[in-house]
């Protein structure tokens, strides 16, 4: 239950920042929570994780009901359905998932849904797939594909087409006009991180696991490695990973190691202890109490540019 | 190669420290985990204690006493079952066993401010250890220490021979208890090191390699150290150089060792068996020509 003074700091910050946002947003966190009306049955959306959640809510407005599968605060890599969940998606009148093997265990169940006919919309279908990992000169053989697609507004406004129209397919509504809303305000935001990040002297990244890929990508950050270098948080961390890890923090002269979900805290605080360097929390697999994808964005943006700075 | 690694690495000190600190508590206890048989009631500890580590987290307590509770619960609940309804200790513990595993499931599936897994908690995380992972992992040691000496006459009795423990004088239920207690104590603190599964694999290989040949308590215990501190080293250099997982390379490289010290023991019998009966053979032989 504990909160992190930084946490909320940096919320108060991207709060105020967000005060200029459309008002669209504020009806949407709320139907992310709310279960349908019982005067007016509307349609069940059913997304796998938060964070892709509020940017379907966001396009489906009060016309559809978003249920959120994966609760805040659960490993996404790791979330084991319950049969309730199971029921959900089968029900939903369509499913967005992730689909670059970001929801590992939710990969059988998805199948099933499939089979059964159901809709659904795989993001990473719709998306420029990053390979392999960047800026790493180590041959590590991690395979597959970078799943943290959500950490680069650019790739959200990638794929937001053709999730409007299978939304509206869905649904048989048309969700023309909320998507025009969103990709201004996706762009607006996409052009205030860039901002940010160019203000930086430079943008070297170590986090957790290899998770900020479109974000390096987008803005011009350099990997520079991760706790658990893995795609994914079922990884372990080894004592040679780490030996090379703290060798080119030293090279590069990072000055922090973002943490969060899936790394063990201990790791990561023990080596920046050794480099006398910063160890910093950052939520990137879920909303965490942010209200919206754009104040989950930009309070995490504002955590790595105060820790560079 | 062998050394540098350890000398560039504060992490891989640490790691070699607590390693070795709970090589040296998981020889003592493990000893008498090997003689008496009970290798499943430390199995059932190292996960009878993951409910109390989830729940303590949810309260946002250390998780070590939560771990303390959950064992307790496990050792009351096991020797409840097995007085009260007559089942066999294995049943009570399996019973038990089961049902706080999946009690820690549930409540690690289920939270929304768990931010962790049960992985970690089975497997712990010995490259992130810090100077109070060691001081505790040290008083564990400690107090593991002061028990069997305290205890090592019953102990050894209780080991050996039930029967005759309970003619002489010992209460039997009072040193089993102290001796689940060292394992437990054993259990919990490394939660934060090895994880309370693969300290099973500290209690319980370096002490079968001790017992296949030492005669006494205390060269089993001195075997049982060495072979554990030896895996410790080995398997984080293994984790350095291969970038395989730290805690499962220690405990693999123990398993190894008794395998290969179990398979020169068993060469060694066999020839020196064959040497006896060639010499019994010969006397035989002899014995005939005199006739």
């Amino acid at each position: 239950m504990t909160k992190k003074p930084l946490k909320k700091l940096a919320s108060v910050f991207a709060l105020i920042t967000l005060a200029s946002c459309s008002n669209s947003t504020e009806t949407v966190s709320e139907s992310t929570q709310t279960t349908a009306s019982p005067e007016v049955e509307l349609p069940v959306v059913v997304v796998t994780y938060s964070v892709i959640g509020d940017v379907v809510a966001q396009l489906v407005g009060d016309k559809a009901v978003v249920n959120v599968l994966i609760p805040d605060g659960q490993d996404p890599h790791e979330f084991q359905p319950s049969a309730k969940d199971i029921e959900a998606l089968n029900n939903a009148a369509i499913v967005i998932s992730n689909g670059l093997d970001f929801e590992e265990g939710l990969e059988d169940v998805l199948e099933n849904v499939i089979n059964l006919g159901n809709k659904v919309f795989m993001v990473g279908e719709h998306i420029t797939v990053l390979k392999t990992k960047e800026a790493d000169d180590h041959e590590h053989d991690h395979g597959g594909v970078d799943p943290h697609l959500w950490l680069s507004p650019g790739t959200m406004l990638e794929m937001l087409p053709a999730l409007t129209s299978a939304l509206s397919d869905a649904l048989g509504i048309d969700l023309a006009n909320s998507s025009v809303a969103l990709t201004t305000n996706l762009e607006e935001l996409d052009k205030e991180i860039q901002q940010t990040i160019s203000g930086l002297q430079d943008c070297n990244l170590v986090s957790g696991h290899d998770e900020m890929g479109y974000f390096a990508a987008r803005y011009g950050c350099q990997i520079i490695g991760a706790i658990i270098p893995s795609f994914t948080t079922t990884s372990e961390a080894t004592a040679g990973e780490l030996a090379d890890l703290k060798k080119l923090i030293d090279q590069y002269k990072v000055a922090a190691i973002f943490t969060g979900l899936g790394t063990n805290p201990a790791v990561a605080d023990q080596l920046a202890k050794e480099l006398g360097i910063k160890a910093v929390t950052l939520s990137t697999h879920y909303l965490d109490g942010a209200n919206n994808y754009q104040e989950f964005m930009l309070r995490m943006v504002t955590q790595i540019a105060e820790a560079l700075k | 190669m062998f050394i540098e690694p350890f000398i560039n690495n504060e992490f891989l000190r640490l790691s070699l420290a607590a390693g070795i600190l709970v090589a040296v508590t998981c020889a003592i206890a493990g000893t008498f985990v090997v003689l008496r048989g009970l290798a499943f009631v430390g199995d059932a500890l190292a996960h009878g204690v993951l409910p109390g580590i989830a729940t303590a987290m949810l309260l946002g307590v250390s998780g070590i006493f939560g771990a303390a509770v959950g064992a307790l619960v496990m050792m009351g609940g096991v020797s409840l079952v097995s007085r009260r309804f007559r089942l066999s200790g294995d049943t009570a513990i399996g019973l038990l066993f089961v049902g706080m595993l999946a009690l820690g499931v549930m409540i690690t599936s289920r939270s929304r401010t768990f931010v962790g897994d049960l992985s970690r908690i089975l497997f712990g995380e010995l490259l992130g250890v810090n100077s109070t992972d060691l001081l505790l992992q040290l008083l564990a040691l400690v107090i593991v220490a002061i028990i069997a000496f305290v205890s090592r006459r019953p102990f050894l009795l209780l080991s050996v021979d039930e029967g005759l423990a309970n003619t002489s004088g010992f209460s039997t239920r009072v040193f089993h208890n102290a001796m689940l207690t060292m394992i437990a104590i054993t259990v919990v603190a490394s939660f934060q090191t090895v994880g309370t599964l693969l300290v099973l694999g500290m209690l319980i290989a370096p002490a079968a390699t001790g017992a296949l040949f030492a005669r006494r308590i205390s060269t089993m215990m001195l075997i049982a150290t060495l072979v554990g501190s030896a895996s410790t080293y080995i398997g984080l250099l293994i984790s350095y150089h291969f970038n395989l997982a730290a805690g499962a390379s220690i405990v693999l490289t123990a398993v190894f060792i008794f395998a290969i010290v179990a398979t020169f023991t068993e060469i060694k019998k066999s020839l020196t068996d064959r040497q006896t009966d060639e010499h019994e053979h010969q006397h035989s032989h002899s014995g005939a020509h005199v006739r």
